[in-house]
Order: C-alpha cells, then sequence, then structure tokens
C-alpha cells in the first residue's frame, strides 16, 4: 500500500523535469522556443518507447505518423474546423494508419521489420507527391487560417499536457498486463507466444497507442510552420531522433525518454553554439558508443552509479 | 495496487495536472511580449563576426516602430541567410548583394530621413539552411536586437516561416528570394516583394521571343519538378502557353530527387514537340540538359529555368550548352537605366557596373552571380520605402511601399496597391548559351532588346555540335 | 511502340546491372553475418567521392577508378567491421547491430558534408553516343555495364574459386558448422563485411556515370529503398539475388512511368518510388526469402 508520500518520492523526477520546464518557458521566448522542442522531443520519443523500449520493435517509420498528423490537422483546418479539434482528429488518423500498416508489417520480425519501416517514409512521400494528394509536393499553406491564432505559448503548452498524458499512459502500461506481455515478446517472441501471450495484438496495441501522440503532435507542428509538405512534415530526421533519444535515455524505462530529451537538446544547443554543424556527426557516434558500451543508456548508467536513486528512476 | 492506493495516485496525478494547467493559464493571460535582455539565450548559431558595413556607429538605443520619430543615428536591417548549409550558394550570394547595396547607401552618407542622412547598419545570423533556425533567428532579430526592417531568408518555403513571425509583430519587411505564388495569397500585410513569381511572370518573355524569332513554332512540351516551385512554374508555362496560342503536347512532373529521366525524354522525343519547358532548379535542369544530350533529341527550342542562368551549366557542359535558353533575374549586362529614361520613371540605386564594382571591393570573386543583383534589390527598396515614408513606422512604410514604381539594378519594382507582397513590375532578362568569334562559349543576354548582347537562336542539333571543337568561355 | 520496349529493356539492363552491383554487398553482409548494414547508403556515397576526387585530382574517369574504390571499400570495411561490428555480433539484442550502423551511416554522412560541404558535386564524362536508328546510348552507359558484368565475374571467381569464397558460402549457409570444419569464422566474417563494403563503394563509383551532378552527402537516402527493395526482392542472403533484384528494379523503373501515365491525375515519375515499395512489402509478406534465396 503506498500513500501520498511515496507515490511523489516515485514520481519526483518526473515533477521536478516539468516543473522546470514551465519555469523555464516563462522566463524568456528563446527559452520558449527550445522547452517546445524538448516538449516535442519528449512526446514523440515516449511514444516511441511503447513500441520500440516495450516492444522490442524499432519502427524507424515514426516520423509518418508526425506527416500524417500534420496533414490531417491541415486538412481539417482548411475546411474550417477549430485547429485543436483538429490537431485530435489528426492523432486519430495517425492511430487508424498505425493499424492498417500494423496488420501488414508486424508480423515481421526484427532487421525486416525496421527496413520496412525506414521505407515507409519515402514511401508515403512519394505517395503524397506522385498521387498529387492533398496538394502534393505543393502542400497545404495554413497562415491564412492561423495566423490570427498563433500563440507560441499556447503551443508549448499542449506539448506539455500531450507529453505529461504520455507519461501517465506509460507508467500504466508499464504495470499493466500488456505491458508485461510486451516486455516478454521482446525478450523472446516465440516464447512469449507458447506462454499463451496473444503477440499479435499486443503488438498492435502497442502500435496504435505509440502513433496516437504524435499524430496529435504533428498538428502542432503544422501550426507552428504554416506550410504542410512533404517535405517539412514527413523527415527522417525525427524517427532518428526519437530512437536516438530512447536509446540514450534508456530504452523500455518511463523517465528515459524525458530525461533523453532534455539532455539530447541541451547537447544539441551547446554543440550549435561551439561547433556548429557536426551536430549529427557527433550524435551519430554517440548513438555507436551507446550500443557498444551503454546499451541501457542514462538511466541504466545512473542505476548501476547511484543505486540509491533507483526508487526514482522507473 | 490497492483501490486507496490507486486513488492516492489518480489523485497526486491529478494534483499536478491542475498545476500545470494553472501555471499555463497564468503564462497565456500574463504573457510578457519582449524577454528580459539580461539573459544571454542560448539561441542557436554563431553570431558571425563582422558587419561591413557603416562607418562608425555607436550603440544606441534603436528606434522601435512606434509613433513618436526621433532621427536614429542609425537604421537597422536584419537579415537571416542561409550562409552554410543546403543552401549556401544561393544564400551566401545574394547576400553579397546585400551588402553591396548597404554599402553603396552608406558611401554616399546613408538614406535621407528627415533631412539627415542616417547610415544603414546590416545585422545578421546565418540560419545554416534551417527552417527552425530561420524563425528563431528572425524573432530574435526583431526582439532583441530591435531591427527596424527584417529581409526574409532566400527560398519561398523559408520565408512562408518566417514571414508569420514578421506579421506577429507587425514588422515591414521585405522577401526577395521567393517567387512561390503561395506568398502573395496569405494575407501577409506588411512584407513587400521585390522578385516576379512563377505563375505571373516567368515564361512570358521567352515565349515572346520565340513567337518573333520563329512563327512556325507550334507545339511544346511542359516538365516540372515536383516540388512547390516546379509546380509553379509548371502552372504557369501551361497557362501562359496557351495564351500565347501553342498547343501543349505533353505535361509531366518529375519528383525532386529524380535520378534519371530517360523514361520521361523518350516519351518527350516521340511527340516531337517545338519547345521544351522544363521548369527546374539546378541539379534536376542540368541533368536533363545531359540527358538530352545523351538520347540525342533535337528540340528547336529548350528553355529550362535556373539551371541554364548559372555559369556552372556552360562550364559543365561546354559547347553542348548552345541554345539553352533560361530567365535570370539579374545580370552584369542589365542596363535597366536605360529602359527608366525611355519610360520617363525615375532609376534609384546603383547601376549594374556600379554594383559589380562593389562586389570586387567587398571581396567579390569571378563573375559576380545573379543573386547578387537579386539580393541588393532588397536593401535597395527599404532605403527606399524609408525615404518616401520618412518614418520607421511599418504602417506608414507599408504605404509608401504601395505607391512606388522606380527601375534600380533589378529591374522595375511595383508592387499591387491591394497586397504588397504581389510585385507587379518585375522583369526577367531572358539569357542564351551561344557560340561566339573564336570558338568562345559565351553567356548572352537576348532579352530585353535594350541592352541584349544578341540575338535569339535556335537550337543546334546535337549531330551538329558534335563536329565542332571544344568551345571555352 | 516496339522501339519503345527496347528502348525500355536496354535501359533497364543496364541500369538494373548497376544497381544490382551496387546492392550485392548489402546481400552479401546479411548472408554472412546476419546484419543488415544501415551503412550501406554511405558507402555508396563514399564510392561516388571516391569517384569524383580520383577525376577531379587524378583525372581518372569513374571506371578507371574502381580499382581505387575497391581498394578504399574494402579498407575502411575492415575497419568498421573490427570497431563496430564485432563487438555487437554477439549481443542478445539483435537490433544493436542494426541501429550502430545505422547511427554510423548518420554520422560517416555528416562527416562528409564537414569535409566537402553540401554542395553538389559531379563527374561530366561523357564519350558520345552509340546511335540506332530511333534512338542512342551513351557510350559511357555501355562501358559501365561491361564493367559491371567483369566484376561480377570476378566476384563470381572470388566466391566459388578460392579457399576464402569457400569459406564465405559455407559461413553463408551455416557458421556453426562452418567453424567445426575449420574455418576461421571471425576472419571470414571480417573479409566478408570488407568485401561487402568494397561492392558497394564500386557501386557508388559507377553510380556517378549517371548522375552527372547530383553527388552529395546525402545521395546514400536515394537509393536507400531502391537498395532494400533489390535486396530483398532478390533474396537477403545471396549475392546473386541483389542482381536479380536489380534487374527487376531497373526494368520497373523504366517501364513503370509508361504504365502509370495512363492513369489520370497521377505524376508517374514520382509515384514509381511508392510502387517499389509495394513490392518491398508485398515480397516481405509472402516470399521473405525473395526470388534466389532460401527456402526454408
Amino acid at each position: 500500500m503506498e500513500d501520498v508520500g511515496d507515490a511523489v518520492k516515485r514520481y519526483f523526477g518526473f515533477i521536478l523535469i516539468y516543473l522546470l520546464l514551465i519555469l523555464l518557458s516563462l522566463t524568456s521566448t528563446s527559452y520558449l522556443e527550445i522547452v517546445y522542442y524538448v516538449l516535442f522531443l519528449m512526446v514523440i520519443s515516449q511514444s516511441l518507447n511503447i513500441i520500440m523500449g516495450f516492444g522490442g520493435l524499432y519502427n524507424f517509420g515514426h516520423a509518418v505518423f508526425i506527416g500524417i498528423g500534420a496533414y490531417i490537422f491541415a486538412l481539417l483546418v482548411v475546411q474550417g474546423l477549430n485547429p485543436y479539434i483538429s490537431m485530435i482528429a489528426g492523432g486519430i488518423a495517425s492511430s487508424a494508419l498505425a493499424f492498417l500498416i500494423g496488420i501488414v508489417v508486424l508480423r515481421l520480425r526484427g532487421p525486416f521489420f525496421a527496413i520496412c519501416t525506414l521505407s515507409t517514409v519515402p514511401a508515403v512521400k512519394y505517395l503524397i507527391i506522385g498521387g498529387k494528394i492533398a496538394g502534393g509536393a505543393a502542400g497545404i499553406t495554413l497562415f491564412r487560417y492561423l495566423g490570427e491564432a498563433y500563440n507560441p505559448y499556447m503551443l508549448t503548452y499542449i506539448l506539455l499536457i500531450l507529453s505529461v498524458a504520455i507519461t501517465i499512459l506509460t507508467l500504466k502500461i508499464s504495470a499493466s498486463p500488456l505491458g508485461y506481455s510486451l516486455k516478454a515478446l521482446r525478450e523472446d517472441h516465440d516464447v512469449a507466444e507458447t506462454s499463451g501471450v496473444d503477440t499479435t495484438r499486443c503488438k498492435i496495441i502497442a502500435f496504435i497507442l505509440s502513433a496516437l501522440f504524435p499524430g496529435v503532435a504533428g498538428g502542432v507542428l503544422a501550426f507552428k510552420i504554416f506550410w504542410v509538405m512533404p517535405e517539412t512534415v514527413i523527415d527522417l530526421t525525427w524517427s532518428i531522433e526519437a530512437i536516438l533519444i530512447v536509446l540514450l535515455g534508456g530504452s523500455g524505462t518511463t523517465i528515459g525518454p524525458i530525461i533523453g530529451a532534455v539532455v539530447y537538446e541541451v547537447l544539441k544547443d551547446l554543440l550549435m553554439r561551439y561547433f556548429p554543424g557536426l551536430q549529427l556527426l557527433i550524435f551519430g557516434l554517440l548513438v555507436v558508443a551507446i550500443i557498444s558500451i551503454a546499451p541501457e543508456g542514462i538511466v541504466g548508467l545512473l542505476k548501476n552509479r547511484f543505486k540509491r536513486l533507483r526508487s526514482f528512476l522507473i | 495496487m490497492s483501490s486507496r492506493a490507486v486513488s492516492k495516485t489518480i489523485a497526486v496525478i491529478i494534483a499536478v495536472i491542475v498545476i500545470i494547467a494553472i501555471a499555463a493559464a497564468a503564462a497565456i493571460v500574463v504573457m510578457p511580449p519582449t524577454p528580459s535582455p539580461t539573459s544571454p539565450p542560448p539561441t542557436p548559431p554563431t553570431t558571425t563576426p563582422t558587419t561591413p558595413t557603416s562607418p562608425t556607429t555607436p550603440k544606441t538605443t534603436p528606434i522601435s516602430p512606434t509613433p513618436t520619430e526621433k532621427i536614429p543615428s542609425e537604421i537597422r536591417i536584419g537579415v537571416a541567410i542561409q550562409l552554410s548549409g543546403a543552401q549556401v550558394v544561393e544564400g551566401s550570394a545574394s547576400f553579397m548583394g546585400i551588402k553591396c547595396a548597404v554599402q553603396w547607401i552608406n558611401d554616399r552618407g546613408g538614406v535621407n530621413f528627415k533631412g539627415v542622412k542616417v547610415p544603414l547598419k546590416l545585422i545578421y545570423y546565418d540560419c545554416e539552411s534551417k527552417r527552425d533556425y530561420a524563425v528563431k533567428l528572425v524573432e530574435k532579430l526583431i526582439t532583441e536586437d530591435k531591427v527596424d526592417i527584417v529581409i526574409h531568408p532566400y527560398a519561398s518555403t523559408f520565408i512562408m516561416a518566417t514571414a508569420p513571425i514578421t506579421e506577429k509583430y507587425k514588422m515591414f519587411s521585405v522577401q526577395f528570394g521567393g517567387s512561390s505564388d503561395a506568398l502573395y495569397q496569405q494575407g501577409f500585410k506588411y512584407m513587400v516583394s521585390t522578385h516576379g513569381f512563377a505563375i505571373l511572370h516567368y515564361w512570358s518573355t521567352p515565349f515572346t521571343m520565340i513567337k518573333e524569332a520563329d512563327p512556325t513554332a507550334k507545339k511544346v512540351a511542359i516538365v516540372f519538378k515536383d516540388d512547390e516551385w516546379g509546380r509553379s512554374l509548371g502552372e504557369s508555362a501551361r497557362t501562359k502557353a496557351k495564351s500565347f496560342g501553342f498547343e501543349i503536347v505533353y505535361d509531366r512532373a518529375y519528383p525532386p530527387d529524380i535520378t534519371d529521366a530517360t523514361p520521361m525524354l523518350r516519351e518527350i522525343a516521340a511527340l516531337n514537340p517545338d519547345i521544351l519547358c522544363v521548369g527546374s532548379h539546378y541539379k534536376d535542369g542540368y541533368l536533363i540538359a545531359t540527358q538530352l544530350r545523351d538520347l540525342r533529341i533535337n528540340i528547336k527550342w529548350v528553355i529550362a529555368q535556373v539551371a541554364v542562368a548559372k555559369p556552372e551549366f556552360g562550364d559543365g557542359l561546354g559547347k553542348w550548352a548552345v541554345g539553352f535558353i533560361g530567365e535570370t533575374t539579374w545580370e552584369p549586362e542589365c542596363k535597366w537605366e536605360i529602359i527608366a529614361a525611355r519610360e520617363g520613371k525615375e532609376y534609384y540605386g546603383p547601376t549594374s557596373d556600379e554594383l559589380v564594382e562593389y562586389y570586387y571591393k567587398l571581396g567579390g570573386k569571378g563573375r559576380p552571380s545573379a543573386y547578387t543583383g537579386y539580393g541588393a534589390i532588397a536593401v535597395l527598396v527599404a532605403a527606399k520605402c524609408i525615404e518616401v515614408a520618412q518614418s520607421l513606422n511599418s504602417d506608414k512604410l507599408i504605404e509608401a511601399a504601395k505607391t512606388l514604381d522606380f527601375y534600380c539594378v533589378k529591374s522595375r519594382f511595383k508592387v499591387d496597391p491591394e497586397n504588397p507582397a504581389k510585385q507587379i513590375g518585375s522583369i526577367n532578362p531572358v539569357v542564351q548559351w551561344q557560340r561566339g568569334e573564336g570558338n568562345k562559349l559565351v553567356y548572352a543576354v537576348i532579352y530585353p532588346f535594350e541592352f541584349a548582347t544578341s540575338k535569339p537562336i535556335p537550337m543546334p542539333k546535337w549531330e551538329e555540335k558534335e563536329g565542332w571543337p571544344e568551345l571555352k568561355p | 511502340m516496339f522501339e519503345l520496349i527496347v528502348q525500355v529493356l536496354v535501359y533497364g539492363v543496364i541500369i538494373g546491372a548497376v544497381y544490382g552491383l551496387a546492392t550485392m554487398g548489402l546481400n552479401l553482409i546479411w548472408g554472412v553475418m546476419r546484419v543488415v548494414n544501415f551503412t550501406h547508403a554511405e558507402l555508396l556515397t563514399l564510392g561516388a567521392y571516391t569517384a569524383y576526387w580520383a577525376w577531379v585530382l587524378i583525372g581518372l574517369n569513374p571506371i578507371a577508378s574502381i580499382p581505387l574504390s575497391a581498394l578504399l571499400g574494402f579498407v575502411i570495411g575492415i575497419f568498421i567491421f573490427y570497431i563496430i561490428i564485432y563487438r555487437l555480433l554477439f549481443s542478445p539484442d539483435i537490433h544493436s547491430t542494426l541501429v550502430a550502423t545505422f547511427a554510423l551511416g548518420v554520422a560517416l554522412a555528416e562527416l562528409m558534408k564537414v569535409l566537402w560541404t553540401a554542395d553538389y558535386r559531379g563527374v561530366p564524362w561523357a564519350l558520345g553516343v552509340i546511335k540506332f536508328s530511333w534512338f542512342s546510348i551513351p557510350i559511357t552507359y555501355v562501358f559501365t555495364f561491361i564493367s559491371c558484368i567483369l566484376i561480377i565475374i570476378i566476384v563470381y571467381f572470388i566466391l566459388y574459386r578460392t579457399y576464402f569464397g569457400k569459406s564465405i558460402r559455407a559461413v553463408i549457409w551455416d557458421s556453426g558448422a562452418a567453424a567445426i570444419c575449420g574455418v576461421n569464422v571471425k576472419a571470414t566474417l571480417a573479409l566478408g563485411f570488407a568485401l561487402g563494403s568494397a561492392l558497394a563503394f564500386i557501386g557508388g563509383s559507377l553510380i556517378v556515370v549517371y548522375l552527372p551532378t547530383g553527388i552529395n552527402p546525402y545521395m546514400g537516402h536515394l537509393y536507400l529503398l531502391r537498395c532494400f527493395v533489390i535486396a530483398v526482392v532478390g533474396g537477403l542472403g545471396n549475392p546473386w539475388g541483389a542482381l536479380a533484384g536489380g534487374l527487376v528494379l531497373g526494368l520497373l523503373e523504366q517501364a513503370s512511368p509508361i504504365v502509370l501515365g495512363y492513369i489520370p491525375g497521377v505524376e508517374p515519375l514520382s509515384l514509381t518510388p511508392f510502387l517499389s515499395f509495394l513490392i518491398l512489402i508485398i515480397v516481405l509478406i509472402i516470399m521473405p526469402e525473395g526470388i534466389l534465396g532460401r527456402r526454408r
């Protein structure tokens, strides 16, 4: 049995980080920008964590969910729908797409899954361009509909709410039968099957859940940049960053992607100031290092060094 | 977990959300307009060292665009531009033009402001060809560096991202680097454009020329890059071709990162068009040119946008480049002052020769690219607006812009009074690679006729070019 | 119509052969050590840059620079193998090599950008054309095709007539059994990887012939999708599968724009990559071992 004190202690890390972010966002507009990016990265990597960290399925095509969310948002806004409802619609559309992709792709194992999901990114891009869908390559411009309503604080706080929501969702999943099933099939798919885990159902649910929040975040992104085009919203870079952050923070932990996102953005800013142009290079090498030396990520490292922090690093 | 513990956890979570919601609401209600100048923000890129202009300008409090107007000691122009990354070539070349124009104005004392000459100060950052940096930097220029006027980065997609920022702060801004028609369809109120747009302006001059030079030309094939710019070019070619009475026999887009155009070109060859319109950027235009050569497809008139109007085109293709036509933005041979005089309009700013002088003075090498004039006009327009408005207030500046109709180094500036983001006066000179005396490869301006260096010629056949010796520029 | 078909066939085979060669390395590495080498795209790009610098600095045309590319590719392959891959081959997480090679690829692309900038470079090598009555083929394309054939013959020779080749085939078939038979598996893996890398470099150099100005650090992305489609369709474990897949894709790319052209309202040339993706998915689901792969 837990009382409030224990609960606060367990979630202390989360509360601390979120409060810091809120405070930071209020100090200046440049910090607001940074907090926006941190939260965006948090949302996409936390959602990826569900399928990758818990389920062990490396979805390289995560960026597609953001893109679809952005497109649905744009299409609805152009029809006159309220932007916030459009964002949620974007999330739902993304989940629907995840379902469709999932039933086809989730049966593939390991590297094949990776290849396939990696290929969905250029595939969707060319489908939109070649099929002249939603404006094709020219995309949809939104300034006319949204210019007046633009408020960076609002967008940042929407991301904040999304991030908190997905954190809570992840915590719940982690301790739930779904979570245990996912972790089981991550460790050994066949053993899990024979032990009675309905792997297909679990994978699909996890996949759908992992698409929901990036879809909404895609709407936020579209709101911010005002022009939804294949090259601006379907960008492999986010897949890369999400995977990097999950690995960096600690794959399969809940606080991992949160810490990872913060560390990543801080590192990125520092690198931009002292070694401009070298960020991705260093990050690429960093990932290689992490994989080789510290596959458990920052959370894993901290857990090993500072045994007392174990209860915070869930 | 027991139900009591569960409800405790939920209580905590709800408490957290409520706290966040309160903080968010408070922030939005209170929303601070400008940031505290004390915190040095870890904003992205390096502020590159030199501001290469204005003699000695002590740092004084800049004027914010509000009514009460003192005479400032300097007028601050902010630019976030691509000095590295994917658009480094266009960005830095345009920036060179900007610097030249600023220097030209400052060498004459500056802008006329209420009877005093006020120099311009250029404050710039490298956005590294990244849209979100450009956005951050423009916001920084407005809120922290407190510039008076903003010049947008090169390329329509960047401007679409930075324009909402300048519009949000109601800051007068100039965009020189975007020709996408979407830019004047957004309802931007404080932005002026200096360059013509794909749908409005492109293709008219080459078509006019071809109609004169070759009245028998009838069939047109159109190919264009499947991105925003290419599509506008394609649409423009389509409508103009129809209005000129041509027959469109082929009309297709190709993917932006095309590596092989042979399937498309083969189909076109079978249709035997007289004119081929290629709505391209550099890489794809060049690819199509080489594959036309490799497939030995002979078409009388070939117009390829952007790719042709670059010296690299001739460098790479040599004698094979002869015959290709393109529209350009500015060339050192341009003498718009002749046309201005003939039409009785004002000519403001340096002549092309003077601009070229400044280009070399500021360290430029080789032949100045078309982007030099392309960027220079942005500064000239800003300065002219200030002189006419005699104010740094955005509303006054934009009103002034609506009244302007003048010529400068980069042709005519006249905007639509209902929509200042819509440039209607700009004229694109037309160029063609030709074979000159002594086996020289010549980059000729063929339109406007007032300062053209030679007449247009139909594309010689590939088989004929085979027999030529190598041509050198 | 007949002319069109002939052109499609000729160009499809010529270009497809190069695609196939470029992907052979991917198939080989997977076959030998069950690693999907996500660095493949950047190795192609490095091969292209090798051809470029050979052209600019020494005046070698892309075909003449093949030995140089092969050597560089081989050395870099060994390097990558020992520094990164070897450690991860036996880790419990099958995704380690995947992510590591992917990240390495990203790092390499950025390194190239830092060293050589993101500007587009080109090798404008042209030798004229061979003219048939209704179409023409550039002579450079023909030479490239011939070089492909020669290299494929050399690879066949290596794989089937040398001890090294035999050990590679043994490890592909069953690495445990190979070890029992006295094959030095570690050395084989290293050399296999290096060979795959060399092939990627050569492929990159040859692709340059078709890309007059497209060389830049990120060009690998263009070929990423293509290589995967080829590798999977052809059969991942089998180097010849890459050739089969390459021919299929080459013909597809030449023919599909014409076929898609009949569908109103779409842009055929842009839709072709999506078509290849559909084929990838279909093959992965129905026939994951590909055309020439081992039937399990």
